[in-house]
């Protein structure tokens, strides 16, 4: 193992992460075009219009998308990770019949998109009159496959179950267990899961695709494809507003990268 | 503190944690897929009255629409154009990682990034840089004295571009994973098998390989479910214009829920044959997962 | 411990507040929201603004026409949203389907509006309160928006009259003229645009091409034509679309045509560069295609009448959806009264974007319709679009099938393009296998 870190690898992975970054490098450069000139030039070095791309990301309800595409992650994020969690704790800590039963459940519920039944999740939106409100967009990550499926797997390889047979002695109830002993303890697992719901759901484009239909309510990446009329698209400006649009992700990617990656060695390894 | 037997620890307080899942899985997820189910029984535009018609939306999906098929063929060859290498470039990377001692985090920080990009900046980036006439690859190839190539008008090379974008996307995701896997292998384990003898491309295939097989299955499953879902790349690289053509060349890009979603809500709205084509799709996606969870029990077992 | 009490403390603070602010939005949204009742009474509240709502792509458009109606009737307020062209229909009908409010005002594209027909959402403007006489307008377009039963469920936004457009140093450079009618007489048939077509590509060395792309190409050669696409129960397919590809691949193979994708970003900055001629051009695309993209190009344009006579593409109406409450429906006419029916609006419409009603008095005033353009060389635009070639104009009856069969055209424009091995029957093979796949009707038969 040790000898294969030669230079090559090195040089392989300088040659892989500049393939990585290559796009991100063009989207940056390209935002600071003027869209005609983006195809009349070769866009490697940054321009001069940035800030009049940034301007008119402003003019429209940028604001607006990007509280929305926050509220619709943080929301879904956390009741997402806390309903996973729970489910998680009570398939350690508890013996109950149809055990095995949830856990196959949870499984295949991990593997059906949910994508199939927009259909009738558009109809079901509308008879419970909540069509014209964000919350179509977040209701259907409550229950994730993945992050139950994740948060059983997590907790299962990282929390001795003596922690609560020995809070229990002393007395503690079983809310106070799991907020206030394993809530702590699974820490990484859950930033780790609460990292990939946000980001999954702030890059969500088919459910509000259908859902959107309110400038009041759009998302971040419906308005980005907002920024064209029909003969014209201003890529520049859209670039620039992808650019914003991803800080986000960005910074929690990176202060949650240590958690992150402990967590993944934790929920995926064991699992 | 006997908890056997203790109705409190074995329905009361499971069922508190297990419900909010189970309801909102009902409620939100399942719910609408069966009510999709009993909607592909009708003749429906989403206005009006529903038209029972029994099992004809079936009978024209199996005998007619060859869409449907055409679609799922693509998906299934976008995939295997994809996530194969993708995997394997991960794995490589990962081991390769995972002996280095400086900058490993700055290589991973980076290599995650494409992961976490917007699917609509993707389209967009990957339309630029393959364009026919103006785009950069090609600039590439004709400065080196090729000749460019068609990539996104071509029916044989646009899954290409969509196969190469699930490389780019997915490679730094699956790396992290790895590079998690094999961290977490014991170092006395090397050791022996250094002192065993065993170089290492022998310890890596003999020992790390098999100890990585629960991520490898963890991986294959969850690609295996993103590349059933796949819409928004295709979508957003070849609509991109008025005259854009739904599923890109030929409609080689045309995935399965791309179909689906065109069938439904595009121009002429039929939301009972687009629910038989969910439905369809539904029990595909679930014969596949069964056979994927056969795989996992598999894994529990040893 | 006590550190990991206060991170689970936090947490569970993060949680609760995200719920609370969540309820807190929701419930704002809902009442907001709620029924067509309690929104009249809460306008009446606000000073008696009534609020509209408008979908559209068309911002050239609707952004200059409603800030003038608002600006001269502010008691009524238009919201407008911006909807990707290529979205719009689907939008309505997930509206529909899913129960959201519909727009007070919609656009209806053309190519859909024999679907749009179908939907039922419309207010039909013949009767009360409207009362609007279809005869008003131009022949060949007032039935367009008409349904069999008579119902009138739109008004044409403008007549959308189809020429060529042309670059003027390149015509000079190339045909050593650079007069709309001495172009037009060199150019008296399909097959002259392939013979000097190809004289223009071998002169430049392989660089310049009278059109830019097929896709574009198509869309003028399939308007220009007047073969019904839908005769009774069957679609005429191959009829409607064999000159079409014909002249495709004629094209291709003497290189008349570059190979970019009509509509793409690298489509639209070719109208600024120096190796592309000739562009199909509808009145909007003025606006929309040559100003936009060569803002720099005044003076440096010319419109000439094509070898297929002038022809119609593109345009849409402007329908009342019945689902809005009666204020709002009043409101909505207020506007399009003011937009197609009144000077004001008729003038509005045409200084900001070259748009023309199709209303016939207004053009019994010469000045009307006509004046030099100096963006086009001083060119008389408007005399020759609306003067000369809307009133030649014919079009066929709308059919359901419309998109779908543009949208099958449009795949076999860029097919001819990637694949030079194709020829007109492979084509017409490959589209009519398009249309089985996607013509879902067991009524209707593909010819």
């Amino acid at each position: 193992m040790k000898k294969l870190a030669s230079p090559l690898s090195y040089v392989l992975l300088v040659i892989i992460s500049f393939i990585s970054l290559f796009p991100f490098y063009m989207m940056i450069t390209m935002s600071t075009y003027k869209t005609e000139q983006i195809f009349q030039t070769l866009p490697f070095l940054p321009s001069d219009y940035f800030g009049q791309n940034i301007s008119t990301v402003f003019q429209s309800n940028f604001l607006q998308s990007y509280g929305n595409s926050l509220f619709i992650s943080v929301v879904s994020m956390a009741v997402c990770v806390l309903v996973s969690s729970m489910v998680g704790y009570a398939m350690l800590v508890y013996d109950f019949k149809f055990k095995k039963a949830l856990m196959n459940f949870i499984m295949l519920t991990m593997m059906v998109p949910t994508q199939i039944g927009i259909i009738g999740y558009m109809i079901e939106m509308r008879s419970l009159h909540l069509t014209g409100t964000l919350w179509p967009m977040i209701l259907l990550w409550f229950a994730n496959g993945f992050g139950a499926f994740w948060m059983i797997q997590f907790i299962n390889g990282s929390m001795p179950m003596e922690i609560v047979e020995s809070a229990r002695i002393d007395g503690a109830g079983e809310l106070k267990i799991f907020f206030g002993m394993v809530f702590p303890c699974i820490r990484p697992g859950v930033l780790t899961l609460c990292l990939l719901i946000f980001l999954w759901s702030w890059n969500s484009y088919l459910v509000p695709l259908v859902f959107v239909n309110n400038e009041s309510l759009n998302t971040i990446p419906i308005f980005i494809k907002s920024l064209a009329n029909a003969y014209r698209t201003d890529y520049g400006a859209q670039l620039s507003g992808l650019l914003l649009a991803t800080i986000p992700l960005l910074i929690m990617f990176i202060c949650g990268s240590k958690s992150f990656i402990k967590g993944l060695t934790a929920g995926a390894v064991k699992g | 503190m006997n908890r056997k037997g203790n109705k409190k620890y074995t329905i009361l307080w499971p069922l508190f944690f297990v419900a909010p899942f189970i309801i909102f899985f009902l409620a939100f997820n399942l719910f609408p897929i069966l009510y999709s189910v009993f909607l592909s029984f009708h003749d429906w535009s989403g206005i009006g009255d529903k038209v029972f018609i029994g099992l004809d939306n079936y009978v024209r999906i199996f005998t007619q629409d060859k869409t449907v098929w055409k679609s799922l063929g693509n998906t299934l060859y976008i995939m295997v154009l994809g996530f194969p290498l993708s995997i394997f470039l991960g794995l490589v990377l990962a081991a390769f990682l995972s002996n280095l001692k400086k900058f490993r985090n700055v290589f991973q920080t980076i290599n995650f990034l494409p992961y976490i990009t917007t699917p609509v900046a993707i389209g967009l980036i990957f339309t630029f840089l393959f364009d026919w006439n103006t785009g950069i690859i090609n600039k590439i190839i004709t400065f080196f004295g090729g000749e460019g190539v068609n990539w996104l008008g071509n029916a044989k090379f646009a899954p290409l571009v969509i196969g190469f974008m699930i490389i780019w996307k997915t490679t730094g995701y699956y790396m992290a994973l790895y590079l998690a896997g094999i961290t977490s292998i014991s170092e006395d384990i090397y050791e022996a098998a250094k002192v065993d003898g065993a170089g290492p491309v022998k310890t890596f295939f003999k020992i790390t390989l098999p100890l990585l097989k629960p991520i490898t299955i963890f991986i294959v499953i969850t690609s295996l479910i993103y590349a059933l879902q796949l819409f928004d790349e295709p979508n957003l690289m070849f609509n991109v214009s008025t005259t854009s053509v739904i599923g890109g060349p030929d409609r080689s890009c045309l995935t399965m829920v791309w179909n689906f979603y065109d069938v439904a809500f595009g121009s002429t709205a039929r939301l009972g044959y687009g629910s038989a084509v969910a439905t369809t799709l539904f029990i595909i996606i679930v014969i596949t997962s069964l056979v994927g969870m056969k795989l996992m029990n598999k894994k529990e077992g040893k | 411990m006590k550190l990991k009490k206060v991170t689970a403390m936090a947490m569970t603070a993060v949680l609760a507040l995200g719920m609370l602010a969540g309820c807190g939005k929701g419930d704002s949204k809902d009442t907001a929201k709620s029924d067509a009742g309690s929104k009249d009474t809460k306008q009446e509240a606000e000073g008696d603004v009534t609020t509209i709502t408008y979908w559209g792509w068309d911002t050239n458009w609707y952004e200059p026409m409603f800030e003038k109606f608002m600006e001269e009737n502010p008691d009524i307020k238009i919201e407008a949203t911006n909807v990707a062209y290529s979205d719009y229909f689907t939008k309505i009908q997930q509206a529909i389907a899913s129960g959201s409010e519909l727009p007070t005002m919609v656009q209806q594209s053309c190519t859909l509006i024999a679907n749009y027909k179908e939907l039922g959402v419309f207010e039909d403007l013949t009767s009360d309160p409207y009362n609007v006489d279809p005869d008003i307008f131009f022949d060949f377009i007032k039935d367009r928006a008409m349904t069999e039963d008579g119902q009138l469920i739109g008004i044409e936004q403008s007549v959308s009259p189809s020429a060529i457009a042309y670059k003027r140093d390149l015509a000079k450079e190339y045909f050593g003229t650079d007069d709309p009618e001495e172009l037009a007489a060199l150019f008296q048939s399909t097959d002259d645009y392939i013979t000097k077509g190809k004289e223009v590509n071998e002169k430049s060395g392989g660089d310049a091409y009278l059109f830019h792309s097929s896709g574009a190409v198509a869309e003028w050669l399939y308007f220009a034509d007047s073969t019904e696409l839908q005769t009774g129960d069957t679609v005429n397919f191959t009829e409607k679309m064999t000159p079409v590809m014909d002249t495709l691949v004629k094209m291709r193979d003497n290189k008349v045509v570059d190979t970019f994708e009509n509509g793409t970003p690298q489509a639209n900055a070719t109208y600024a560069d120096d190796n592309h001629l000739f562009y199909p051009c509808p009145n909007w695309a003025i606006s929309y295609y040559i100003k936009a993209n060569d803002a720099d190009g005044e003076g440096n344009w010319g419109l000439m009448m094509p070898a297929t006579g002038g022809y119609s593409c593109g345009g849409c109406s402007v329908g009342i959806t019945n689902t809005s409450t009666d204020a709002e429906k009043e409101a909505a006419w207020r506007f399009m009264k003011w937009a197609f029916l009144e000077q004001g609006g008729v003038d509005t419409a045409k200084e900001s974007t070259d748009y023309y009603v199709p209303t016939k008095e207004f053009y019994e005033d010469p000045s009307y319709a006509s004046g030099a353009d100096p963006f086009f060389g001083g060119q008389d635009v408007g005399g020759f679009l609306y003067g000369e070639i809307a009133q030649s104009i014919v079009i066929p009856t709308p059919s359901i099938y419309d998109q779908t069969v543009i949208d099958i055209r449009d795949l076999l424009a860029n097919a001819v393009m990637s694949d030079s091995d194709l020829d007109t029957q492979a084509l017409i093979d490959k589209g009519l296998e398009e249309c089985a796949n996607r013509i879902t009707d067991s009524d209707i038969k593909v010819k």
